[in-house]
């Protein structure tokens, strides 16, 4: 609705609109020369001492003719048209104030922050990378950020997404360096969300996703804030979102699933061993059982002939096939995983021992399954815990059940056929349009040291190709062409 | 394909892949068969003259300024006819993915998986070519880049029986009879697939200044990867050569190492995928070409009409019964192949003509 000219008309909107919600405070006082206005605000959310002995103060001293908001002592004041856009700001943390006869109304934001204050970050652990992590207040988050990259280039577009949330939604990146082409398509898809909340950055995530019906995600989401400063010096766009303690990182290659700081803090021959780990540890997780499965069932002659005895008598006693073993081992580890998830910490570890020994072992026992298939589900469990993304991990569990299957019913040759469609969709995947196996396919040689080979900084001085930086060049040359 | 265009280096990869599958499985041994240890004569003669014919075709695309097939057919026929005659060009494209898969199955079918139902052989083998067809070239371009790795690591397992080659086995050179040589070119005109690939592959290419470095690298490497398999499937085998189905199956069977025992399995890992390359060069040619003859529906419904083409491919594949087997068909396709390059070539001429009149 838009202000009337109608004071009391305009106080009965807010009113009506604040009714049963007591923490909305809607307040009547007068000018110096008894012109009526009226504040609008939520407990709580706002500094209380400011608008008190700054603001409230500042605009009783004017009258009702002289007033002018440009000589108000807090900022940034803005001139609201309408009583929603007034109310969505109130919503947000803001004083709304108008004055009787005035068509327009002001808008002041004086937000008191609430909520944790930056800890160390929980689920992405680093050796010597930073101890700090995003959280869920936007202002706090962007500070985070100004603080490490000292650079007014550092932009922060944002957007109001959420019909009924009316979140704040960041666009983060470094003028200059990232892809004008890359930011226009960001926004036409942040433009296009049309959902009524945002409960985290994945939502945001999924929904403006290049092909949303793959389960490989084409998005980090991380609350390592330094993982989110390295993104921005590639040349990538950062989101941040009111509420979520996490950022969100486009575009990514499939690579980049695979890397953490530690590989950079580290020297590059120890943080290459650490890549070279992580990328055998994915290999592992997702091929290891579907192998068991087709040698198994189908090449057992490859086997050479003293452990195939050893193989045999393993299975004499188990009364399934390999394949349906292995999913009956596959589902009980993932029942297990999840209750210890879900669960308080201290009767995590009591799942565990009761899952991993008690069950593992009388499994055994009973026949179900050997004892064989039992080290090779520990060996993809843990294997599976060297990705460092949680999303690309799921995405590979999920993935290996296939892979199991294609194995178990046509062995080798279904798994190679597996194995190539799987190789044939991450090569059709693109993040925010580009490549997902970027840089090496399409090969750009230059970039080649960023996907398992961690190089020394002298051969990092080129900015990975796929975030299509302006300035390629890392170093003194930096924002200028 | 449509938009998703071809690079040079790509195109280069995508005729690899219509050669490289045929002559790591039993082509070198056809040859052999068919000239004796003449075969290498014969390789390079046709590898040549496809050179000079690639050339040829090029030139003539390009001076009608790289219409599709499908827009030449146009031109000439007007739209229904031309796109009847397009729609038959794509039932031959349907012949050759159907001869190619067939082949496949009987590989797969007696090697690997004997039990296994042909139909689900069959299936499985489709689906590679399907998701690489219904992401159209670029996908093509990607995927068939990997051939270059698979040459390596199969000349490396090849390697690893060195002690059992006998290089005497290749000489004399010159054992075959000319005539016989010549008897059998067009029926092993390997070349030729490129040959009728090449109006459906040029037009999507880009940098197209650089499509004769690509041809002069796909004949290099096919003609190197071709003799090298020759030579090694003679100095293994001798004369039992010509007799193999899958020659090198069998080196990797009866190959006894210490480390690596059984290479067959390996094999299959590498034959695998050039099959599925193999097969899609003509599977994404035949679904390209159905998207230039129904535009709007191909847009629409490119799923289906990946699936349904790929449904017939199977079927075909599967059940008509070959009392003689499927090598000579394929020898006969090599023919058709060369008769069909020349009509399109002709087309094409007849195309520039038409627009010559047009403009002047």
């Amino acid at each position: 609705m838009k202000i009337s000219n109608d004071f009391d008309k305009n106080m009965a909107f807010l009113k009506e609109a604040a009714a049963d919600s007591p923490d909305y405070i809607i307040i009547e006082r007068k000018l110096k020369d008894g012109t009526r206005f009226l504040l609008c605000y939520i407990d709580n959310m706002i500094n209380s001492d400011i608008l008190n002995i700054r603001l409230l103060p500042a605009i009783m001293g004017f009258t009702g003719e002289n007033f002018d908001f440009r000589r108000i002592p807090a900022s940034p004041i803005r001139e609201v048209l309408s009583l929603d856009e007034g109310l969505t700001g109130v919503a947000t943390g803001g004083v709304f104030f108008l004055i009787e006869g005035h068509m327009k109304g002001f808008q002041v934001r004086i937000e008191r922050w609430v909520g944790r204050t930056p800890d160390k970050p929980e689920n992405e652990k680093s050796v010597q990378g930073s101890r700090d992590s995003f959280v869920e207040n936007l202002r706090t988050n962007l500070a985070i950020l100004r603080t490490k990259i000292a650079n007014y280039n550092l932009r922060f577009e944002q957007h109001d997404i959420g019909s009924t949330t009316k979140q704040q939604l960041m666009i983060t990146y470094i003028h200059g360096l990232a892809d004008e082409d890359m930011l226009e398509r960001l926004r036409k898809r942040i433009d296009a969300l049309n959902f009524d909340g945002f409960l985290s950055s994945s939502y945001v995530a999924q929904m403006i996703a290049d092909q949303k019906r793959s389960p490989f995600p084409q998005w980090i989401i991380t609350e390592r804030t330094d993982k989110a400063q390295a993104a921005l010096l590639e040349g990538r766009i950062i989101i941040l979102l009111t509420g979520s303690p996490n950022a969100l990182i486009l575009p990514v290659s499939f690579w980049s699933f695979f890397q953490t700081m530690d590989d950079f803090t580290f020297h590059p021959w120890t943080g290459s061993l650490l890549g070279f780990f992580r990328f055998l540890g994915m290999f592992l997780s997702l091929f290891l059982p579907a192998l068991y499965i087709a040698v198994l069932s189908y090449h057992y002659y490859i086997v050479p002939l003293n452990l195939l005895s050893t193989l045999a008598a393993s299975r004499s006693m188990v009364i399934f096939s390999p394949l349906v073993e292995a999913i009956i081992m596959e589902f009980l580890f993932e029942i297990i995983r999840e209750a210890s998830v879900r669960l308080p910490s201290f009767i995590g570890t009591t799942i565990g021992i009761v899952g991993g020994i008690i069950i593992g072992q009388t499994a055994v026992e009973a026949g179900i399954v050997s004892n064989l298939m039992v080290i090779v589900v520990s060996i993809t469990a843990i294997a599976g815990f060297l990705i460092p993304d949680q999303y690309m991990a799921q995405t590979l569990r999920f993935t290996r059940y296939i892979m199991m299957l294609f194995a178990g019913f046509f062995g080798f040759a279904g798994l190679i056929i597996g194995a190539s469609l799987l190789f044939i969709h991450l090569l059709n995947l693109r993040s925010l349009d580009r490549p997902y196996l970027s840089p090496l396919f399409p090969t750009h040689r230059k970039n080649l040291s960023n996907t398992v080979i961690r190089m020394p900084f002298k051969l990092l001085r080129t900015r990975p190709n796929q975030a299509k930086p302006i300035d390629q060049v890392r170093g003194k040359r930096n924002g200028k062409k | 394909m449509g938009k998703n265009n071809l690079t040079p280096s790509q195109l280069t990869a995508f005729f690899l892949a219509s050669m490289v599958a045929p002559a790591l499985i039993n082509l070198s041994a056809l040859f052999f068969a068919a000239m004796g240890r003449g075969s290498w004569i014969g390789i390079l003669a046709i590898s040549v003259a496809s050179l000079f014919l690639l050339l040829l075709f090029y030139a003539i695309i390009k001076k009608a300024g790289f219409p599709s097939v499908h827009m030449v057919w146009q031109e000439l026929l007007g739209n229904r006819l031309g796109k009847a005659v397009c729609f038959l060009l794509s039932l031959y494209l349907l012949f050759l993915a159907t001869i190619v898969l067939r082949s496949f199955i009987y590989a797969i079918n007696v090697y690997y998986l004997p039990h296994t139902p042909m139909v689900i052989v069959a299936a499985l083998l489709i689906l590679p070519p399907i998701a690489i067809a219904y992401f159209g070239a670029r996908s093509m371009g990607h995927a068939s880049q990997f051939i270059y790795f698979f040459i390596l690591i199969f000349f490396a397992f090849l390697i690893i029986a060195k002690k059992n080659y006998q290089v005497s086995s290749i000489f004399p050179l010159l054992e075959a009879d000319p005539q016989i040589i010549v008897k059998n070119l067009l029926p092993l005109c390997f070349t030729s697939c490129t040959l009728f690939g090449c109006f459906y592959l040029f037009p999507l290419t880009t940098n197209r200044k650089r499509i004769p470095h690509s041809i002069f690298a796909y004949s290099v490497i096919g003609v190197f990867v071709l003799l090298a398999s020759y030579c090694i499937g003679l100095a293994y085998f001798g004369d039992i050569f010509s007799k193999m189905s899958l020659p090198f199956y069998h080196i990797d069977t009866t190959h006894k190492g210490r480390i690596l025992e059984r290479l067959d399995i390996l094999y299959m890992m590498i034959v695998l995928p050039l099959f599925g390359l193999y097969l899609s060069f003509w599977f994404s040619q035949l679904i390209e070409s159905q998207r230039q003859i129904f535009p709007t529906f191909a847009e629409q419904h490119n799923g289906w009409i990946t699936v349904i083409w790929a449904l017939a491919v199977v079927v075909l594949s599967v059940y008509p019964s070959l009392d003689h087997g499927i090598w000579p068909i394929y020898s006969m396709s090599n023919t058709i192949n060369l008769i069909a390059a020349g009509i399109l070539s002709i087309s094409y001429l007849i195309y520039i003509l038409k627009r010559r009149r047009k403009f002047s």
